[in-house]
């Protein structure tokens, strides 16, 4: 048989492209793609001839490792700056924080990198253990690859309350949200849609403020509120959770993310320990609210489902993606991590996935996958969504 | 079942189509079988099957294998036709797992083929037009280059390295991190 196959042995990189496509459509890790590629010259120069779906996202370890959801490969990517540390993401970008408070965009798949001036935003704290632990997250209103001009915003937390910083490559604007909006409104979370920046209180009345920004001569920042109303939960706090010795209730976390045209609110319930237990504690739901801003003021609207896309939410970056078979990503599912730390705490150790319509949490990472060993280190846990380069403008939606 | 699963495949044993490989030989399978090929379903709706459909691209080894898949998957859709109009909802669910578990045994131990077999499979099932083999080997193939370097991948499919000494150190530099 060895023989027989020796005298074939041009076949398999003869193989039509349309049918090396074939192969590739079920390889959904970017890894596995690129190697497929780098197979030999036919398989390199057909392999680009297929549109494929996004590859499966990477989860950000704090060690500056990536795992690959859900097939839990560890990848090594040597695209960091020197003295850097991975604050936050967005897309397929990564934003660096270096130790002497200047920042960057460095995109590790097309190795683009995109320096932004400086903010006033504090990123160390010596009461805290974690590096820029201060900040919350950075927003885009679209894509850095198709306008490298942007407007970059980014929240952080300090002591006098919310910052806001802007910047373009040549402008850079601090603001204090708390002066803007009042009260003790810290954010809890922003984000743009349809173009504009949108941002939710951490006060139980829970506000969703739209921010009008002005950045042409001298930037200026305005708050509007437009909802103000509290959505009414639906789920009641399990017995079965509430009867563990230790656990006093729960609490919530929001995530802001903007879902096929639909701003959406993300209600992240976690058990509360009275004995600040880290490693005990889990998330056990999850609900999801859509932004109606056809009235005013606003209202949020319960969803049930997400159309068929899925969530991947955190502190420091959320997305939404196209789910089904082919991406290898669950329909109508929440994709959550250990975001809620601000030590070096395994960020897998309260993750997994919510399915919305059957309400049942399942790991993060397929039967058959190591879980990785954790390591600390100086990064923050945050999702990366790897852009095939070979697939240039041709990405497929299914 | 018994009633209309027969008179199903009654029906389809009526229609007899003779397919013939490249190599001359001759193979007589029912028209529900034949018609798991699309290519050979357009064939027959043409009424252009009349003395035998020709198959220059297909050697008598492959056709004799793709006709075995085509068999038992025509048989198993045969099946659950019959079985829907005559079982209760949770029977027929019953039914229909069973088919689906004996299914997917039979094609774990189809695919278990020397690569050289697998390669002229899904050239014959593309040529064919018929999808359900050409996912089976596809999901194949991509299943065990899963996590493989080139070179190992290479090795499995007997491919020789022919890119350049240039384009090696261009794919390095692109993508180092895939290669560590």
């Amino acid at each position: 048989m060895k023989n027989k196959e020796a005298r074939r042995s041009s076949s398999w990189a003869d193989l039509p492209p349309e049918l090396l496509g074939l192969v590739l459509l079920r390889l959904l890790s970017l890894l596995d793609r690129v190697r497929l590629r780098a197979v030999c010259r036919a398989w390199r120069s057909n392999a680009r001839l297929q549109a494929l779906p996004s590859p499966l996202p990477w989860l950000a370890l704090l060690d500056g490792t990536f795992l690959s959801i859900p097939d839990g490969k560890i990848i090594r990517m040597p695209a960091v700056p020197g003295d850097a540390f991975c604050c936050g993401s967005t897309d397929s970008w990564l934003f660096f924080v270096r130790s002497d408070g200047g920042c960057s965009m460095v995109n590790p798949f097309s190795k683009a990198t995109l320096d932004l001036p400086k903010l006033s935003i504090k990123w160390f704290d010596a009461a805290s253990p974690g590096f820029g632990s201060k900040f919350r997250k950075l927003v885009v209103p679209s894509p850095l690859e198709s306008s490298p001009g942007s407007l970059v915003v980014a929240v952080s937390l300090d002591n006098y309350g919310t910052s806001i910083g802007m910047c373009r490559p040549s402008i850079a604007t601090d603001f204090s949200v708390r002066k803007l909006v009042r009260v003790n409104n810290l954010l809890s979370d922003i984000a743009f849609f349809n173009g504009k920046l949108y941002g939710i209180g951490h006060d139980p009345l829970s506000k969703l403020s739209t921010f009008e920004i002005g950045l042409d001569n001298k930037p200026k920042i305005s708050v509007v509120n437009r909802i103000t109303e509290t959505p009414r939960l639906r789920l009641s706090f399990p017995h079965d959770i509430m009867s563990k010795s230790n656990v006093t209730g729960y609490v919530v976390k929001e995530y802001l993310v903007e879902c096929s045209g639909r701003l959406l609110k993300v209600k992240r319930k976690v058990e509360s320990h009275d004995d600040n237990d880290a490693e005990g504690i889990r998330t056990w739901a999850f609900e999801v609210f859509e932004a109606d801003l056809s009235t005013k003021p606003g209202q949020w609207r319960c969803v049930s489902d997400l159309g068929g896309q899925a969530l991947f939410v955190g502190k420091h970056c959320s997305k939404s993606v196209p789910a089904g078979e082919c991406t290898g990503i669950q329909e109508d599912s929440i994709y959550f991590m250990c975001d809620y730390h601000r030590g070096a705490v395994d960020p897998l150790h309260d993750s997994g996935v919510y399915n919305m319509r059957t309400g049942v949490i399942t790991p993060l990472l397929s039967d058959t996958a190591a879980v990785p060993q954790h390591r600390g280190g100086q990064w923050r846990p945050t999702w990366i969504f790897p852009a095939d380069d070979a697939l240039q403008s041709t990405q497929l939606s299914c | 079942m018994a009633s209309a699963g027969s008179g199903d495949e009654k029906a389809a044993a009526a229609a007899m189509i003779t397919l013939i490989s490249s190599d001359n030989e001759k193979f007589e399978v029912t028209e529900a079988t034949a018609t798991l090929s699309q290519t050979i379903r357009h064939m027959i709706e043409d009424g252009c099957t009349d003395g035998g459909v020709p198959l220059p691209n297909v050697t008598s080894k492959i056709l004799a294998r793709v006709i075995e898949y085509c068999k038992k998957h025509a048989t198993a859709a045969a099946g659950e036709e019959g079985s829907s109009s005559s079982f209760s909802d949770a029977a027929f669910l019953e039914v229909d797992r069973a088919f689906l578990e004996e299914l997917e045994e039979f094609d774990d131990a189809f695919l278990e083929v020397d690569r050289a077999t697998l390669f002229d499979l899904i050239l014959a099932a593309n040529y064919l037009d018929i999808k359900g083999l050409l996912n089976l080997t596809c999901q194949k193939v991509a299943d065990s280059v899963k996590g493989k370097t080139p070179e190992q991948i290479r090795e499995m499919y007997n491919i020789v390295n022919d890119l350049t000494p240039e384009e090696e150190a261009e794919i390095r530099r692109e993508t180092q991190w895939a290669f560590e």
